[in-house]
Parts: C-alpha cells; sequence; structure tokens
C-alpha cells in the first residue's frame, strides 16, 4: 500500500495545493488530474524525492507501512514512466534493460529455474512483443516501441510502485489506447500500486479512482 | 532594408577582423621549416621546454575535466548546484592573471603557504621545471569554464529526465555520471576541450608566473624569440609558434578519438559499487582557495612590511597603491568597453542577417593565440600601419567577437517566436521589431555578453603588446610588468586592481537587467 498524508506543496509565493492524503493499494491504478501549473508534476517528483528547485513540500509517504520521504530517491524503491522515453542513447536496447535488471534475479521463471542476464532480456522483450530488438540503437525504434522499452525498464527493476507522467501523451490515438491496456495490465499483473498522471479522459476512465488537483480543492 | 545592408557590413568587418588566421599557414610559405626545426631540434632548452609545455598541457587538460565532472556530477540537480550554477560566471570572471599571482603569493618560496608550514620546514614550489604547478593552475582555472559548457549541456530535459530514471531505477549519483552522463557530454565537450588546450598551450601570462623558468614552456621561448630583434632568433620564434599550432591539431585528434578511447561501459546492474562523490567539500575547497588568493592579493597591496615567516603584515601603507598608474586603468576600461560594444553590435547584425552558416565566428578560440597574434602583426605590417590603441582594439577584437558570439547566438535563436510574429502581425516593421522588440528581449544576454567580452579584452596580453608596439599598457601587461620587477606590495595592488575591474563590470552587467527593467520579473 502506497500512502501519501498531508502533503502540501508550495513555489516561494504560494501554496500550490494540499494538504492532500490519499493511499494506493496494490494492483490499483489511481489518476491525477489537474490544470497545468497546480503541482501535479511537482508531487510525483516530491514522491520519487526529487522537488524541483524553488519548491518546498511537507507531508509524508509510506509504503506498507515503511516511511520513504526522508530516503534517497535511488533507494524508495518507485518506478518512474515519462511522456519521453528517456532511453539511454549510448546505450542498446539490452543495455537499456540490462541497466535496471538487479544481477542475481530474484524470481524463477515458468520452469523453476533462475534465467540468466541474456534470457531475463529476452522474456522482458518477448512479454512487449519486441523480440530479437536487443541489439537495436533505441533512436530507431518508433515512439511506441520506445515507450516499450521505457516500461520494460522500468519495471525490470522490480519496484514495490510506479508513477506515470503523462505517460501516453507522446502517443496517436490508436497507439495510444493499445499501449494504455498493455501497460495497466502489467501493473495489475504485478500488483504494484500505480499513479498516473494525465490530461486525458480517456486515461483516466481505465483507473479504478482519480484525484483532481484544482487549486486548493481536492476532490478524491 | 537598412538591417541588411548593416548586417552585410557587419559580415564584411567581421571577414576582416578575422582575415590574419588565413596568415597561419605563411611559416609554410616563406620559411625553411625543415632547417628551422633542425636549428630547434639541436636546442639543449628545446626538450626540457617540450616536457614542461606537455605536461602542462595534457595535465590541465585531464584536471579540468575530472574537476568539471566530479563538481557538476556531484551537484546536478541538487539545490547546491542552482546555486552554485548562478555563481559560475563569477569564478568566470576571474583574470587569469589576477588568479596566476594569488597563486604565487600563495606557493611561492617565501609565499604564504611556506610561512604556514615554516616550523614543519616542508618546501613548497613554483615554476618547477616539469610545469606541475602551471597544470595545476590551469587544470582549476579553466574547470569553471568546463562547468558552463557542462552546464549548458545539462540544461537539455532529456538528461535531466535520464538522470531522474537512473535513480528510481536504484542507481547512486556516482554511478548514474559514470554510466549514463560522463559518456554522453565527452562529444559534447569536445569543442570546449579544445579551447583550452589551444589556451594552456600557448599561455604566456600564467606561463611567465608560474611556468618552468630555465627553459620556460615553448610558448614562452617562442614569445622571447619573437621579440629578438635577431631576425634568425625571429625565424626561430615564427617556427616554434607554427609547432604549436601543430601539436594542438595532434591534441584535437586526441580530443575527438576520447569517447572512443573511453570506451562503452555496459551496465552489469550492480548497485552495491558506488562511493560517496564528495563533490561539496571539493566545491568548498576550490572556493575556499580562490578567497584565501584574494585575501593574499589584498595583504600583500596594504602592507607596509610583512617579514618572513610572519602569517600577517607587520605594518600597513597604501603606498603600493599610490604607485599604481592611471593610464593602464583607463586604457584597459576604453579598450574594455569599446571592444565588448563594438562585438555586440557586429554579432546582433550578423545574426540578424542570418543566423545559420556563423559557427565560424568561434574558429579564435580553438586557435593557440600565439601564432595568430605573430599573423595579426604581419598583417599589420602588410597593410603599413603603426601600432597604435586602435590597431589593439581591433586585434582584441579577434578573441571579443567569439566569447560575445557564444553567448548571443543561443539567446538570439531562442526569441519567443510567438511574440516576434505577435508584432509583426500588429504591423511593425524589421527595424522598430529589432529595437522596440528584439534588443530589450535580449537584454540580459546582451549583458553577460558585455560583462564576458570586457573580461575577455581585459585578459588579453600578446595582441596588446605586440599589436600595440609595447607602448600601449593595461592592467594585464601592467601586472606582468610589475611580476618582473619583483615587488610583492605593488604586484599584490597592481592585480587586485585587475580583479575589481574584472568584477566591478561583471557585478553592474548581471544587476543591468534589474535596474533597466524594476517592476518586470521576467527580465530580471
Amino acid at each position: 500500500m502506497l500512502k501519501v498524508v498531508n502533503v502540501e506543496i508550495s513555489t516561494p509565493d504560494r501554496r500550490l495545493f494540499g494538504p492532500l492524503s490519499f493511499s494506493i493499494a496494490p494492483g490499483e491504478i489511481v489518476g491525477l488530474q489537474a490544470p497545468s501549473g497546480s503541482g501535479k508534476s511537482a508531487l510525483l517528483r516530491w514522491m520519487l524525492g526529487a522537488l524541483p528547485v524553488g519548491l518546498s513540500a511537507q507531508g509524508e509517504l509510506y509504503f506498507d507501512g515503511k516511511r520513504l520521504d526522508q530516503v534517497a530517491t535511488e533507494a524508495r524503491g518507485i518506478g518512474l514512466l515519462l511522456q519521453q522515453a528517456a532511453l539511454f542513447p549510448h546505450l542498446s536496447v539490452a543495455g537499456n534493460l540490462q541497466f535496471a535488471l538487479t544481477p542475481s534475479p530474484s524470481r524463477r521463471d515458468d520452469s523453476g529455474k533462475i534465467p540468466n542476464r541474456a534470457q531475463r532480456i529476452a522474456q522482458l522483450l518477448h512479454s512487449a512483443g519486441l523480440s530479437g530488438f536487443e541489439s537495436r540503437d533505441p533512436a530507431t525504434l518508433s515512439g511506441g516501441q520506445q515507450a516499450r522499452i521505457a516500461l520494460l525498464r522500468a519495471l525490470a527493476a522490480q519496484p514495490s510502485a510506479l508513477l506515470l507522467d503523462e505517460p501516453f501523451s507522446s502517443l496517436d490515438a490508436e497507439l495510444r489506447t493499445e499501449f494504455r491496456r498493455w501497460v495497466f495490465d502489467q501493473i495489475e499483473s504485478g500488483d504494484m500500486p500505480a499513479l498516473v498522471v494525465s490530461h486525458d479522459l480517456d486515461d483516466l476512465r481505465d483507473c479504478s479512482r482519480v484525484i483532481h488537483l484544482n487549486g486548493e480543492s481536492i476532490n478524491v | 532594408m537598412i538591417l541588411k545592408l548593416l548586417g552585410w557590413v557587419a559580415l564584411l568587418v567581421c571577414i576582416a577582423i578575422y582575415a590574419p588566421i588565413l596568415g597561419l599557414v605563411e611559416p609554410l610559405l616563406t620559411l625553411d621549416l625543415p632547417l628551422q626545426y633542425q636549428q630547434l631540434f639541436a636546442l639543449a632548452e628545446f626538450y626540457p621546454a617540450l616536457l614542461g609545455t606537455l605536461v602542462s598541457t595534457l595535465g590541465s587538460l585531464v584536471l579540468a575535466l575530472a574537476l568539471s565532472y566530479w563538481l557538476m556530477g556531484a551537484l546536478v540537480f541538487t539545490q547546491s548546484y542552482h546555486r552554485f550554477t548562478r555563481q559560475l560566471p563569477i569564478l568566470l570572471a576571474i583574470p587569469h592573471l589576477a588568479f596566476a599571482v594569488g597563486l604565487y603569493l600563495l606557493l611561492s618560496p617565501k609565499g604564504w603557504l611556506e610561512r604556514l608550514l615554516y616550523p614543519l620546514d616542508i618546501g613548497v614550489w613554483v615554476q618547477d621545471s616539469f610545469g606541475l604547478s602551471l597544470a595545476v593552475a590551469l587544470g582549476i582555472k579553466e574547470s569553471w569554464f568546463l562547468c558552463w559548457m557542462i552546464w549548458s549541456q545539462l540544461q537539455r530535459s532529456e538528461l535531466a529526465d535520464q538522470f531522474l530514471v537512473a535513480q528510481t531505477l536504484g542507481y547512486k549519483r556516482a554511478q548514474i555520471i559514470r554510466t549514463i552522463l560522463a559518456l554522453q557530454l565527452l562529444p559534447k565537450l569536445r569543442w570546449p576541450l579544445v579551447a583550452v588546450a589551444a589556451y594552456s598551450l600557448s599561455s604566456v601570462e600564467m606561463a611567465s608566473i608560474l611556468g618552468p623558468t630555465h627553459p620556460p614552456t615553448l610558448a614562452l621561448l617562442a614569445w622571447r624569440w619573437l621579440l629578438d630583434p635577431v631576425v634568425e632568433q625571429q625565424q626561430l620564434g615564427q617556427a616554434l609558434s607554427f609547432l604549436l599550432l601543430t601539436m594542438l591539431l595532434i591534441l584535437v585528434l586526441l580530443i575527438w578519438s576520447l569517447p572512443k578511447l573511453m570506451g562503452r561501459q555496459n551496465p552489469n546492474g550492480d548497485r552495491s559499487k558506488s562511493n560517496r562523490v564528495l563533490g561539496r567539500p571539493l566545491l568548498w575547497s576550490l572556493l575556499a582557495l580562490h578567497l584565501v588568493l584574494g585575501l593574499l592579493v589584498l595583504l600583500w597591496s596594504v602592507a607596509h612590511s610583512w617579514f618572513y615567516p610572519a602569517l600577517l603584515p607587520g605594518d600597513w601603507s597604501l603606498r603600493a597603491w599610490h604607485s599604481l598608474a592611471l593610464e593602464p586603468l583607463v586604457n584597459s576600461l576604453v579598450l574594455g568597453v569599446g571592444a565588448a560594444l563594438f562585438a555586440m553590435v557586429l554579432v546582433l547584425l550578423v545574426l540578424e542577417l542570418n543566423p545559420l552558416f556563423t559557427a565560424w565566428l568561434l574558429l579564435p578560440l580553438f586557435l593557440p593565440v600565439l601564432p595568430v597574434v605573430v599573423s595579426q602583426y604581419f598583417s599589420l605590417l602588410r597593410l603599413d600601419l603603426a601600432p597604435s590603441g586602435w590597431v589593439v582594439l581591433v586585434s582584441h577584437l579577434l578573441w571579443v567577437v567569439p566569447y560575445v558570439y557564444l553567448v548571443l547566438k543561443p539567446a538570439y535563436l531562442g526569441l519567443p517566436e510567438h511574440h516576434l510574429l505577435c508584432a509583426r502581425s500588429l504591423g511593425v516593421r524589421p527595424l522598430q521589431l529589432f529595437f522596440r522588440l528584439k534588443l530589450p528581449l535580449l537584454l540580459r544576454p546582451l549583458s553577460a555578453a558585455f560583462a564576458l567580452g570586457f573580461s575577455v579584452s581585459l585578459a588579453q596580453y600578446l595582441p596588446t603588446v605586440f599589436l600595440g608596439g609595447g607602448r600601449i599598457e593595461t592592467l594585464t601587461t601592467e601586472t606582468l610588468t610589475r611580476f618582473s620587477g619583483g615587488d610583492k606590495r605593488i604586484l599584490g595592488a597592481q592585480a587586485l586592481l585587475l580583479l575589481m575591474v574584472a568584477l566591478l563590470v561583471f557585478g553592474i552587467a548581471q544587476r543591468l537587467p534589474q535596474m533597466i527593467y524594476p517592476n518586470r520579473k521576467a527580465m530580471h
């Protein structure tokens, strides 16, 4: 369970929103909708421990009872998917996934064996319909393929929760629906809590709940 | 129409200012280079001078790159990073010569460090024969320039996103620097590294103070020979300055192959191998060093008697300040303000004519100063012009224009298109658009360009002495003269004046947007 308690984010001049509290159950996908400049991306960055310079925040963040808001970003175990895939351009597709994998896998595959690194990458790519893409240069992939690799990379690190910041907005309408369904399936099958920031009503319709941030009024 | 015409005029003026660069190949045509090099290589002093030059140049390159990577990697995307990058221009504005004088007062025999360590009897040195002290000084000074270049690259949002994503994947700062940022930044830093190499290779000012003396670096050796009245010595100096150009070309090849030499580090997913980066202690140490150097220069400038091994002067006096001449200050201000303003007008008009195909304006940054100055001097002789203040001003422009362009071009290209379109739809003509919209919107980068252009002109030593025929005295030439004089009190006062003028002009330029538009937050 991911839990946000009384978070309040402010610029030096004014309070963007808060105090805001909500929790997200394992496998639950919660949407976050708000007008531009209301602080929704700031909330995500605060949850990651990377609040932009010039903003200040108060509040607490918990995962399964463990307080996270004082923990370094890299130790929080919260994955991130951005509007831009942010694939590392100097690494191949396999290199990007390898970057996220832990040296010793903790999960056995269907046959009960612990797969080696190359097998794990092949499995991940297969799950996204991208088998054989290991040595491809990320720059040569389509937007949809890049987005899939970005999600695979986020999931490969086995995060305990996932935050998605406008993850589908760079995709065209047809691809967007298909990709959204695939991402949501992955989150639900991974049984992890997820928070999706989006302007798009279709994205939000597929979420189990939606939080509306509108100035200081918050509807959960 | 008028703007286009002025743009063409500015372009022609720039071409005339840059024309002496073509003269760099002249030694190939006029000198018997094999014979000159035979003589050069037969000189016993050549090889130690070559060693000192290689150590100081390569050492400064490696140190500047290591320091800038270390600092920026440790601080990037933290609260300290924001504060540090805002203060970077101040560190950049510190003249190389003032920094070198400060280091000399700290590290020279009977300098402040030797006084501090006096009971321990630990020897302290500058001017070592390997050029190590020069390498360290150049490395620290140039690291701020590389930090600035890295900062401008990190402004690209995709690198910031990649950094955050790597953090969410469990990687610590040091690993992200090594595996993600360093490799991607290196190809982007090639030209800045060439600029650092070009400066280090032909630095005469810093080498005079901190470099080896018997023999000095190749640049200093060439400089002395070029000033020699004997024609054969002058030709040897020309051949040596051409050799510096060749050495730079080899360094360019080395810098270009650096990303390949470093290779691609394939990640193995191990998050545990991470050391603390300790960026803040490093930054504070470097800032403390600058503060100590500033204080030392100040203390010497007001010291009356300061006997060894006392840590502070015994008596105080303003005698050193009274002995300073006014003319170098006036000349520096006139040359600096004139060159900066003229360069800004030229660059703006050239950009207005066509912002594309203007990258050649950066060329002087990637050439060693000495051969270019020699070429400027021969152009002067060919045109039958006598050394004068005007000639010195034009010679300064060759280095002021590229720095002004470096600041103004991205700002010019980044002018908000919708504002310009809006104004044009309101019937505003191009000339009005330029003066009423573009110039006000460019006020902040124009202020920065002025400050940078002024400090570049202020720092010019070789063109001032060579093209001014030794008759135009500036704060920079005067500081080196005072260094030769050997009186540390006058040297301190002169270096402090140089530092104060550079920082004062920078401070005014930084506050100019607030002063002109006090009630327009977006303009600050």
